[in-house]
C-alpha cells in the first residue's frame, strides 16, 4: 500500500468510460470517487477533499462549465486542479474551460486511457504541463 | 441613497448583452463529432483495458485482432477531429484570440505530452532554447496544435529509436520554432503537396492510419491566420525540419483590443464576441469604435485604423446614423440597409444596438450586425464554400465506413471465441466494444444520408413494391431488440396491401426509425403496435384534418397509411414543433447523451415526402403516441 494515496474525483455521467477510468486510476494507485453530477459531487466534496478533479462538459442539470465556475468561486474547492475531459474539444469550449480555472482540457476521443492517468501524474507532480 | 443595482459589482457587469459563452453550438459538425466520438472514446478504452491484460491474458491471435480494431479506432478518431476542424476553416474561416505565453514553456507542454507516445516508437524529445526568447502575443491554443501535429508526425516518421529536436530563437519580429526528426525524409516528387488537402505521403498510405491527410492543411491555415509561415526542409533518407515563423506581436492590419485599462471591461466583451458568426462592433459612448470582431472586419473592410473612428464613418447606413443623432438610451434593433465596402447598392441587415451598462450607468455600446437571409448580395463564394465543406463531410464520413466493417468483423470473431476463448471480464469489454462499433455504424448512416439530403443526391428508386414484406423483415429485425425489453411488438389489422411505386429500401429505413423510436421511448413491458390500411385520398384529408394536421398529398385517388403507436412517455409539448426538424433535439442529444444523431425524423421525413406522401404524429403525455405517414397508391393506367 503507497504511503500517501491520492484522491481523484471523476464527474462524468456515461457509465461505460467512467468504469473504465475508474479501474485505469485505481491501476495506478490512486483513490476514485465517482459522481454523474453536480449534486452527487457536491455530497462527496462535503466528505472529501479530492487532490484532483476530472470533469466532463455534458452533465446532466449543470453544465460543466457551471459546475467548474462553482468549484472555483468556493474557498474549499478553488485550488483544486481541474482537468477537464470532454468530447467536444473545439475552441471555444477549450478556451471557455481554461478561461474559467481549468489546468487542462482533454479530448477523451484522441487519447489512450493511460494518457489520462499520465496527465494526473504530471498534474499532481506540479508539472502544469 | 440610489436604488441599488440589480446588477453585480465590478468591470464584468454586462447586463444587457447576453452572449451566451456556454451554450455549446449544435451545429452539425459539433453533433456529429460528439456523437461519434462518444463510442470512440468507450471502444478505445475498452481496448486499452483488455490490450494491458489487466482482465486477463490474451493469445497472439487475440492480441492481434484487437491492435488492428485499436488501429482503426485511432483512425476515426482523427478523420473525426479533422472533420470538425475543417467544417470550422472552410465555413467562416478562422478566427483568432490573442494571448501573451511563452512559446519554450509552450513546447515544453507539447513535449511532456507527447511523451508516451515518443515512448512508444523509441525516440527522444528535446526542446533548445537560444537565448531569452520573450514573450509572444499570438493564438496559444492554434499554435499548441500546430505543435502538436508536428512534433506528432515528427515522432511517426522518424527513425525508430531516433530523435526529435524543437529549437526556439527570436529573431528580429519574428519567433522562429523549428521541429526537425532524423526519418525517412519526404520524397522529392510528393514534396510540394505536402500542405494540400487529403496528402498522405506514400510510405504513410501503407500504414493506412495516417488520418486523412488534412493535418498539414490545417496547421498551415492556423499558422497562416496568426499572420506567420510555416515551411519545411526535406532530405529522403536523412529527415525533415519544419520551421514555423510567428510574429511576435500581431501584425498592422489586424484590430486589437483597446490595451488601455480603463477599457479592460469592453476588452473581456471583445473576447467574448470573437467568435459570432454575426458582426459585432464596440463602440463607446460617442459611438467611436473599441473593437470590432472578425466578421464585422471582414464585412466592413476594417484594419486597425478605425479604432477611435466614428462608426457612422465606417458603416454606410442611412437609418443607422439617423437613429444614433437621436441619442438613444436603451436597447434597439432595426431593419436597415447598409451599402457595404465594394458593393454598389444596398443589402438589408438587421441591426441590434444594445446598451453596455456598468450598474447603471451606460459606458458604450454593442453593435450587432446581422444578415438577413434573403439579402440580395448574391454570395457565391459562401454556397461554394457550403458546397465544398458537404461535399468534404461525405468524403470523410465515407471514409469511416471502411475501418467500421473491418472492426465489426473483427469483433464478432473476437466475441464468437473463434479466435481464443475469453474470461468473463474480457467478454464484458469486447461485447461493448462491438456494441460501440454498431453504434458508430447506424450514426454514420445518418451522417451520409444527411449530406447526400443536403446535396441533392438524396434520390429514391420507386419500383413496384409489396411493402407487407418491407414492414415484415423490419419487424423480424427489432424482435430480439422488443423481446429484451418485453415490449410487446405485433402488426394488427390488414396484412395485405396494394402494391405501390416506393423505394423498399428507403421505406424500410422508415420503418426502422419508426419501430426503434417507439421501443426506445416505451418502458419496459409496453406495447408497440404497427398498423397498415388503405384509405382515400378525401379520407385521407378528413382524417388528418380531424386531427388538425396539415397534409399536403391527397390528390392521389388512394394512400396506403403505416402506423406506429407507442405506451410510451408521450412528446412534450415544447419538443412537437420541432419534431421532424434537423438536429430535432440537438442540445438535448449533446446534453443528455442520448444515441444517434438526432436525424432521424428528419430523414425519415425527407424519404416520405420524395415518395409523394406525408408523415405526422399524434401524441399523450403518459399515454404514447402513434406516428404514421402515408404512401400513394400506384394507378393502373
Amino acid at each position: 500500500m503507497p504511503r500517501s494515496t491520492k484522491k481523484v474525483l471523476v464527474i462524468e455521467d456515461d457509465k461505460n468510460l467512467v468504469r473504465l477510468l475508474k479501474d485505469a486510476l485505481e491501476g495506478g494507485q490512486y483513490t476514485v470517487s465517482l459522481a454523474l453530477d453536480w449534486k452527487e459531487a457536491k455530497s462527496h466534496l462535503q466528505k472529501l477533499r479530492p487532490d484532483i478533479i476530472l470533469l466532463d462538459i455534458l452533465l446532466p442539470g449543470e453544465s460543466g462549465f457551471d459546475v467548474l465556475r462553482q468549484l472555483k468561486a468556493h474557498a474549499d474547492t478553488k485550488n483544486i486542479p481541474v482537468v477537464i475531459l470532454s468530447n467536444l474539444g473545439q475552441e471555444q469550449e477549450i478556451r471557455t474551460g481554461m478561461d474559467l480555472g481549468a489546468v487542462d482540457y482533454l479530448v477523451k476521443a484522441d487519447i489512450a486511457i493511460d494518457q489520462v492517468v499520465h496527465k494526473v501524474q504530471q498534474v499532481l507532480k506540479g508539472k502544469r504541463a | 441613497m440610489p436604488a441599488t443595482s440589480a446588477h453585480p459589482q465590478g468591470p464584468g457587469a454586462w447586463s444587457t448583452l447576453s452572449v451566451s459563452r456556454d451554450r455549446v453550438r449544435a451545429d452539425f459538425a459539433t453533433v456529429a463529432s460528439h456523437q461519434l466520438r462518444t463510442p470512440i472514446s468507450i471502444i478505445r478504452w475498452a481496448l486499452d483495458s483488455v490490450l494491458s491484460g489487466r482482465s486477463g491474458r490474451l493469445t497472439i491471435k487475440q492480441r492481434e485482432y484487437l491492435e488492428r480494431a485499436y488501429q482503426q479506432n485511432s483512425f476515426m478518431a482523427r478523420i473525426v477531429g479533422d472533420l470538425l476542424r475543417i467544417s470550422r476553416i472552410e465555413e467562416g474561416g478562422i478566427s483568432v484570440v490573442f494571448s501573451t505565453f511563452s512559446v519554450p514553456a509552450l513546447a515544453r507542454t507539447v513535449l511532456l505530452e507527447s511523451s508516451l507516445l515518443a515512448k512508444a516508437y523509441n525516440c527522444t524529445l528535446a526542446v533548445q532554447t537560444k537565448d531569452g526568447v520573450p514573450a509572444v502575443t499570438s493564438d496559444q491554443i492554434k499554435l499548441k496544435e500546430v505543435l502538436q501535429v508536428l512534433v506528432d508526425n515528427a515522432i511517426r516518421y522518424g527513425k525508430r529509436e531516433g530523435r526529435v529536436d524543437i529549437k526556439i530563437a527570436a529573431k528580429k519580429e519574428n519567433i522562429l520554432i523549428s521541429v526537425r526528426d532524423h526519418g525517412i525524409g519526404i520524397p522529392a516528387r510528393e514534396q510540394k503537396n505536402i500542405f494540400t488537402k487529403f496528402f498522405r505521403a506514400e510510405n504513410a498510405i501503407r500504414s493506412q492510419t495516417e488520418g486523412l491527410g488534412l493535418e498539414l492543411y490545417i496547421a498551415r491555415h492556423y499558422v497562416t491566420a496568426m499572420g506567420g509561415t510555416i515551411v519545411f526542409n526535406s532530405v529522403p533518407g536523412e529527415g525533415t525540419t519544419f520551421m514555423v515563423a510567428l510574429p511576435r506581436k500581431p501584425l498592422a492590419g489586424k484590430l486589437l483590443p483597446v490595451p488601455v485599462p480603463a477599457r479592460r471591461a469592453a476588452d473581456e466583451l471583445s473576447r467574448m464576441v470573437q467568435h459570432l458568426g454575426d458582426g459585432v462592433l464596440i463602440l463607446d459612448t460617442a459611438f467611436r469604435v473599441l473593437h470590432c470582431n472578425s466578421a464585422a472586419a471582414k464585412l466592413f473592410s476594417l484594419n486597425r485604423e478605425a479604432i477611435s473612428r466614428y462608426v457612422g464613418d465606417l458603416v454606410d447606413a442611412p437609418e443607422l446614423i439617423k437613429f444614433l443623432k437621436r441619442r438613444p438610451t436603451a436597447e434597439d434593433s432595426m431593419e436597415a440597409k447598409l451599402r457595404l465596402p465594394g458593393d454598389d447598392h444596398l443589402a438589408p441587415f438587421r441591426l441590434l444596438l444594445l446598451p453596455l451598462r456598468n450598474q447603471d450607468v451606460i459606458t458604450g455600446w454593442a453593435l450587432v450586425v446581422q444578415e438577413t437571409i434573403d439579402h440580395r448580395r448574391a454570395d457565391l463564394a459562401a454556397a461554394e464554400r457550403i458546397r465544398r465543406e458537404r461535399e468534404f463531410v461525405s468524403i470523410t464520413v465515407h471514409e469511416l465506413n471502411g475501418p467500421l466493417s473491418v472492426n465489426r468483423w473483427s469483433l464478432e470473431m473476437l466475441k464468437r471465441e473463434s479466435i481464443g476463448k475469453l474470461n468473463a471480464e474480457q467478454r464484458r469489454l469486447v461485447e461493448q466494444i462491438y456494441r460501440n462499433n454498431e453504434r458508430q455504424l447506424v450514426l454514420v448512416k445518418d451522417m451520409l444520408n444527411l449530406a447526400k439530403l443536403q446535396q441533392g443526391r438524396f434520390s429514391i428508386n420507386p419500383q413496384p413494391t409489396n411493402l407487407a414484406v418491407t414492414l415484415r423483415d423490419v419487424l423480424d429485425s427489432f424482435r430480439t431488440a422488443a423481446h429484451v425489453k418485453r415490449i410487446t411488438l405485433r402488426w394488427v389489422g390488414a396484412q395485405r396491401m396494394p402494391s405501390v411505386s416506393a423505394d423498399a429500401g428507403r421505406i424500410a429505413q422508415v420503418f426502422t426509425n419508426l419501430i426503434s423510436n417507439a421501443i426506445k421511448y416505451t418502458p419496459p413491458r409496453g406495447r408497440v403496435t404497427v398498423r397498415a390500411r388503405t384509405v382515400s385520398g378525401t379520407e385521407l384529408r378528413q382524417l388528418t384534418g380531424k386531427l388538425g394536421v396539415a397534409v399536403r398529398h391527397t390528390e392521389s385517388p388512394q394512400y396506403l397509411i403505416f402506423s406506429v403507436q407507442d405506451s410510451g412517455i408521450g412528446i412534450p409539448l415544447n419538443q412537437r414543433r420541432k419534431l421532424f426538424t434537423m438536429f430535432f433535439r440537438s442540445q438535448e442529444v449533446l446534453k443528455r447523451k442520448i444515441e444517434g444523431t438526432g436525424l432521424g425524423l428528419y430523414i425519415a421525413r425527407a424519404i416520405v415526402e420524395l415518395h409523394r406522401g406525408d408523415i405526422w404524429f399524434e401524441s399523450q403525455l403518459r399515454r404514447g403516441s402513434v406516428f404514421s405517414f402515408s404512401v400513394p397508391v400506384a394507378t393502373k393506367r
